[in-house]
């Protein structure tokens, strides 16, 4: 845990806060503190504040991704090679235990200390067994399964250089005792693919194992063997450590997707996983997307072909889109296990979501410099035919971009469409029951019965807003179908009433016109709604120096995670089992 | 509307009669959030002197219910509630000389203002408008009582100086490392990490008593927090 940059002077350690006026009380972060007092699920869990903005991407869930990050599907396979490496190398102790037991009793060899050679193998057979149960029924995270694997690779190591010891050693030729040691060192790494630190680790333990045994050997009652004979074996199994190293860097550069490179693991979340990546000729980073196949309800190969027929077509409509606050796709498509992927702009900002939370509702203004850039992105879109359908808080972001600062880009555009029913917040099933908290579920969607139009974006605009300038959702409910039945029945509070501040009436207003249940009664179109929220007469503006003071204020460094330099993980969670 | 079970809201239904509960409920929260007040007051271009009287006299209407009329229960929270009422106060109903006589004659309530004038002389001197002020004393406020419960717990459990030495962790690992703290304290480090928990969900227990005190209905903690949230970040 001691990966993180050092906290820049005058900064809370852990949220990168500038500890200055009220942000500091009697030497303790504010905002912190504040956090400590958010009930369970935000940031009510002590461990949970300590999250700085620095690891929070807005492409995903916002769940950390763990430090031993490797792609979904090389873990994957390790998990399968594991499994078959146990059950080998168990059935290969057992016949060991059974042969040398027959060649014994049939005369044909002498052990010196057979019954010492029985319990090692036994133990390592039932070892590997239980290895391979582990490998094959997952009940661990990925995280642990490697743990295990490179101690299970250290295990096997010792069990083989023990064996060795118990026979005298061969003393009258160098490389006699050339072991099997040296080529599990060296296969290893392959099975079980791991970071070249920890590969280089295990493997050194593993080397050291041949002259810890010497020492088993000599006190089960075996000579002692020269110093040559001693350092030159030890030698082969340091070199085969150095070559298991050479190994792990190899399989690293398998981390490879079509032109890009995964560099490094930003989010694991519930639909899949996000890479900082970059590309081979280009250099540029970017963010990609890989999304398990069968969380996307694919269970055969036409239904997964048609998946990507309609990603590739939705992207070949969100290619025509050109407004700059739409967040850019570069690329897309399946990898040959069936994993699929998108690529994307790499983006320095927090969603909407994800600031409200942190930071509180914005002020009008803040809000109405925000929505406007949303309104461009969709009356692009609008214009080119498509509909966005899932416009809510983790969809915008906002960000540094270039010279700019509280630049908004809206994700997912086009791409929610062919994943619509399949979202984590706005799942719906087939027998059409909700099964997520649809906060921002417009009422026509919900009623479902007729074709939708652009002013489902206004709706879940409309809440955006809400949030934006109270820090609440629209509606709450004790189960989904209740927020459900408020959206499609219930009266919003007004905004000001909710946050407890004065609004300006006109952005109320239009907020309120927005998150009416019908779509004729809201904004005729996202450009309209633009020009009205820019005309919007507020006490203060939004200024591009306040929008980089807060930027400089709240949001120490770079958002972006930065290969081994970038944030730590402060508190690991495993979204996925392999 | 909630149910009558925090500060603020005992003190919005006590107007007919004048209950010792509620009563109490409003010297506790007044003691509470006077520095907002005389914060508020300070930047509206008042002395310290005057401030003081002010803010006195100001919590003495309030207290005889004088401000009755102004309640707005459907504001929800004490904290607009005070602010607009503040403002109303010095606008329009502000009588100097009836103020001091009331409030310079009669000290009701023991209020420390030499600590509000020094939170408010380490503001700094730009543009904050009184309002903004208001809400980032408020948080202070809120905090610096929070810390002090904290503290006053941690003595009667007769470990103060544990408290000071564990404080700068709860917003996260301080910034000596664990193992330092366990050797200052003679304790694990193992030890010093579950004391440290434990003081984190203690705050955060703590924390949302003192705003459940001045919201209507409890639900709205955590809007509170947020709220706060964006005080403290520069963002409100």
């Amino acid at each position: 845990m001691s990966e993180a940059p050092p906290p820049r002077a005058g900064r809370c350690p852990q949220c990168g806060l500038a500890l200055v006026g009220p942000a500091s009380v009697e030497g303790v972060c504010a905002s912190c503190l504040l956090g400590l007092g958010l009930s369970g699920g935000e940031q009510g869990d002590a461990q949970d504040v300590s999250a700085p903005p620095g690891v929070i991407h807005p492409l995903g869930s916002g769940v950390v991704a763990p430090h031993w990050a490797m792609p979904v599907e090389l873990l994957r396979q390790a998990a399968r090679r594991l499994r078959d490496t146990g059950l080998g190398l168990g059935a290969a102790f057992a016949v060991s235990v059974v042969l040398n037991n027959l060649l014994e009793a049939g005369g044909f060899y002498a052990f010196t200390h057979l019954s010492l050679k029985n319990v090692v193998a036994a133990g390592m057979t039932v070892a590997s067994l239980w290895v391979a149960w582990l490998a094959h029924h997952r009940p661990l995270a990925p995280g642990q399964l490697l743990k295990l694997s490179l101690a299970y690779e250290v295990g096997v190591a010792l069990a083989i250089s023990i064996g060795d010891h118990l026979e005298p050693l061969v003393t009258d030729v160098p490389l006699a005792n050339v072991s099997w040691l040296c080529v599990w060192i060296v296969i290893f790494p392959l099975v079980v693919p791991a970071t070249p630190s920890r590969t280089f680790l295990a493997s050194f333990a593993a080397a050291s194992t041949w002259p810890l045994a010497h020492l088993v050997g000599i006190a089960a009652g075996n000579p002692a063997a020269p110093g040559w004979l001693l350092l030159s074996n030890s030698a082969e199994a340091y070199i085969a450590a150095a070559l298991a190293l050479v190994t792990a860097l190899v399989v690293r550069r398998m981390q490879e997707l079509g032109s890009y490179h995964l560099e490094r693991k930003i989010e694991q979340g519930g639909m899949g996983e996000i890479w900082r990546a970059r590309h081979h000729l280009l250099a540029r980073p970017v963010a990609v997307k890989l999304i398990r196949p069968e969380l996307l309800g694919v269970k055969t190969p036409s239904e997964a072909a048609g998946l990507v027929s309609r990603f590739r077509r939705e992207a070949e409509a969100t290619a025509a889109l050109h407004s700059s606050h739409t967040v850019a796709l570069h690329d897309f498509g399946m990898t040959p296990d069936g994993v699929f992927y998108y690529v994307m702009d790499l983006l320095d900002g927090l969603d909407l979501d994800t600031l409200v939370r942190r930071f509180g509702p914005v002020p009008p203004e803040r809000a109405v410099h925000l929505l406007v850039q949303a309104c461009e992105s969709l009356a692009d879109a609008h214009a080119a035919g498509l509909i966005h359908r899932d416009v809510k808080p983790a969809n915008l972001v906002t960000c540094r971009w270039g010279l700019k600062y509280d630049f908004v880009k809206v994700l997912d555009f086009g791409l929610v469409k062919a994943t619509w029913s399949l979202g984590e917040d706005e799942r719906l099933t087939s027998d059409g029951t909700i099964a997520g908290t649809p906060a921002y579920m417009a009422p026509e969607v919900a009623l479902g019965g007729r074709p939708l139009d652009a002013r489902v974006d206004l709706y879940g605009l409309g809440c955006v807003a809400y949030w934006l300038l109270t820090g609440e959702r629209v509606f709450t409910g004790a189960t989904p179908m209740e927020v459900v039945l408020n959206h499609v029945k219930a009266t919003p509070i007004p905004p000001s009433k909710r946050g407890g501040r004065p609004l300006p009436e006109a952005l109320e207003g239009l907020v309120l016109s927005c998150l009416a249940k019908e779509p004729k009664d809201r904004p005729p179109s996202a450009a309209w709604l633009g020009e009205r929220l820019a005309e919007c007469r507020t006490e203060e503006a939004w200024t591009p120096a306040r929008a980089r003071e807060w930027w400089d204020r709240n949001v120490a460094g770079d958002l972006l995670p930065r290969g081994a330099a970038g944030a730590k993980p402060r508190h690991p969670r495993v979204g996925d089992r392999l | 509307m909630g149910f009558l079970t925090t500060d603020w809201s005992l003190i919005q239904h006590a107007r007919a009669d004048d209950s010792t509960e509620a009563r109490q409920a409003m010297a506790r929260l007044f003691e509470t959030y006077w520095a907002p007040v005389y914060g508020f007051i300070r930047r509206s271009g008042y002395s310290a002197a005057d401030a003081e009287d002010l803010a006195q006299a100001y919590f003495a209407r309030f207290y005889e219910k004088r401000y009755a009329g102004d309640f707005r229960p459907e504001a929800g929270r004490f904290r607009t509630f005070l602010r607009a009422s503040l403002q109303h106060f010095l606008a329009n109903e502000w009588d100097r000389q009836r103020a001091l006589k009331r409030g310079g004659a009669q000290r009701i309530l023991s209020l420390d203002s030499s600590s509000a004038e020094e939170r408010y002389r380490l503001e700094p001197a730009y543009d904050l408008t009184p309002e903004a002020l208001f809400e980032r004393e408020w948080a202070a406020a809120l905090l610096t009582t929070c810390l002090a419960r904290l503290r006053t717990e941690e003595d009667k459990a007769g470990r103060p100086a544990r408290f000071d030495a564990l404080k700068p962790f709860l917003a996260g690992d301080g910034p000596s490392g664990y193992p330092e703290v366990a050797g200052a304290l003679g304790l694990e480090e193992g030890a010093v990490r579950v004391a440290v928990h434990r003081l984190r969900k203690r705050f955060g227990a703590v924390l949302r008593e003192e705003i459940e005190r001045t919201v209507d209905d409890p639900a709205d903690v955590d809007a509170e927090i947020r709220w706060l949230l964006a005080v403290v970040s520069g963002g409100a």
